[in-house]
């Protein structure tokens, strides 16, 4: 009985390991000839010939940030947000419409699209976010801004909290989602931004518990207060608006940067709303240009009648001062 | 019912395989210096750069980590918290180290499946013998 079932499993064993042989040998022919073909300057067809080629291209386009241009595109392609896989999966070929989709969008970035707006998406802390032109792109900086409101809202009792200016709706989106038991209202003057707010919250499953309004922040009104305002509004000074990138000054909202003569048209509408809206001893936390944080200090001591006082700033990880934390006396 | 619940708790007993976190080592803040490649330039949003790379150093060993696995700053900087500690932890706790501790029930599983191939091969050189096959 043991000896016909050990003769059995050998048997079926000795014939597994025919086919894998065979099987291999299939694989090794075609590796060969694989290899015989994509040697020397035949067409792109590898992950590979595509992150080459148009690293090459985009450098002699001058196209910044030539090599995490095309490693994006491949990312992306290869439905994943880590450059890391493009180099996991070098050696992969790709299908003819994968092709098309990457020249496609290696196009637009030679037109100078910002490669956020070319893939159509980008993280912003735990999240990925949609983003389409001309709706601000989150920068890095505002991911330190988050988490100063982060401690803040940690180490008490906050419930409800307004962002002006939310653009793609990232600040308000990355709070909600670390903090199940919050709600938050957002607002911005453009219906794309707000339209924009609104498909990311949906796609993440907040929109339950955030609001958005489409207005202008001076002509905002609400029914009830807050315990916390955050906001990232524009704030480059006018004069410095003609030293922007050319992806930015092409393809984003330059109402979502331009503040005024001194940076400071919103953040004056801003600090308005904070005196009206925020409850007593409620934060306001704010992104601004380094020059600023001197000149509102200056303005909240100057102005007593707006309740409001400069608590102190935050450097951002330049090492410069882009934060502000004001309280409501 | 019953059976499928003594399935539950035994994978449960298997994933959890004697892997000892107590000696692993904390971060203290102050011990850390963490810088971030993005160039010279105004920053906030008068740049756009897609680069996130943080570079953290440990001062008091000088391991120094960089990460730019993620697109987004965060998500690089607990990255980087999270392989420092390793390092820290191979360093201190060497063979007692999380990642040595894994090592070492991998290699149990490896030899425990090369035995059996072996006993297998063993079995079949018998048969083989036996039944006069040999080639």
């Amino acid at each position: 009985m043991f000896r016909t079932l050990v003769r059995r499993c050998v048997q079926t064993q000795c014939k597994r390991l025919s086919k894998l042989s065979d099987l291999s040998h299939v694989e090794r022919r075609s590796l060969s000839a694989n290899a015989s073909t994509t040697g020397g300057n035949s067409k792109p067809e590898t992950v590979e010939d595509m992150l080459k080629l148009w690293f090459k291209r985009f450098s002699d386009a001058q196209v910044y940030e030539p090599l995490e241009s095309i490693a994006n595109i491949l990312a992306s392609t290869l439905n994943s947000n880590k450059i890391a896989t493009v180099y996991q999966e070098r050696d992969r070929k790709l299908s003819t419409v994968e092709m098309k989709n990457i020249i496609e969008m290696c196009k637009k970035r030679l037109q100078r699209m910002p490669i956020q707006y070319v893939i159509g998406q980008w993280d912003f802390r735990e999240l990925t976010l949609k983003l389409r032109p001309p709706v601000f792109i989150p920068r890095p900086e505002t991911e330190i801004l988050v988490e100063l409101a982060l401690n803040d809202i940690k180490s008490r009792d906050v419930t409800c909290i307004l962002e002006p200016c939310c653009g793609s709706g990232a600040i308000s989106l990355a709070l909600l989602n670390l903090l199940p038991g919050l709600k938050a209202v957002a607002c911005d003057k453009s219906s794309k931004a707000c339209e924009l707010t609104e498909e990311n919250a949906s796609d993440l499953k907040l929109s339950g518990r955030l609001e958005v309004q489409q207005c202008a922040i001076g002509d905002i009104e609400l029914k009830n207060k807050f315990d916390l305002i955050i906001s990232n509004p524009p704030y480059v000074l006018s004069k410095d608006m003609m030293d922007l990138q050319a992806e930015i000054l092409l393809f984003e909202d330059l109402e979502a940067l331009d503040g005024g003569l001194d940076g400071l048209d919103v953040v004056r509408d801003i600090l308005g709303v904070a005196t009206t809206y925020l409850n007593r001893s409620g934060k306001l936390f704010l992104e601004v240009d380094p020059s600023h944080p001197e000149l509102i200090a200056n303005l909240l001591t100057g102005s007593p009648s707006l309740g409001l006082k400069f608590e102190r700033s935050h450097k951002d990880f330049n090492g410069v001062a882009r934060f502000v934390e004001i309280i409501k006396t | 019912m019953l059976t499928s619940v003594n399935r539950i708790c035994f994978t449960f007993v298997r994933c959890k395989h004697k892997l000892d976190y107590s000696k692993v080592p904390k971060l203290v803040d102050s011990e850390l210096l963490e810088q971030h490649v993005r160039g010279s330039g105004p920053g906030g949003q008068a740049t756009n750069k897609t680069s996130n790379c943080v570079v953290l150093k440990h001062l008091p060993t000088g391991i120094v980590i960089k990460c730019h696995e993620s697109r987004s700053l965060d998500q690089n900087r607990k990255k980087a918290r999270s392989l420092l500690v390793t390092k820290l932890d191979n360093l201190i706790n060497k063979e007692n180290s999380v990642e040595a501790q894994a090592k070492l029930l991998d290699n149990k599983k490896t030899t425990e499946m090369e035995r059996k191939r072996q006993k297998r091969q063993a079995l079949k050189n018998e048969w083989k013998t036996r039944e006069n096959l040999i080639d």
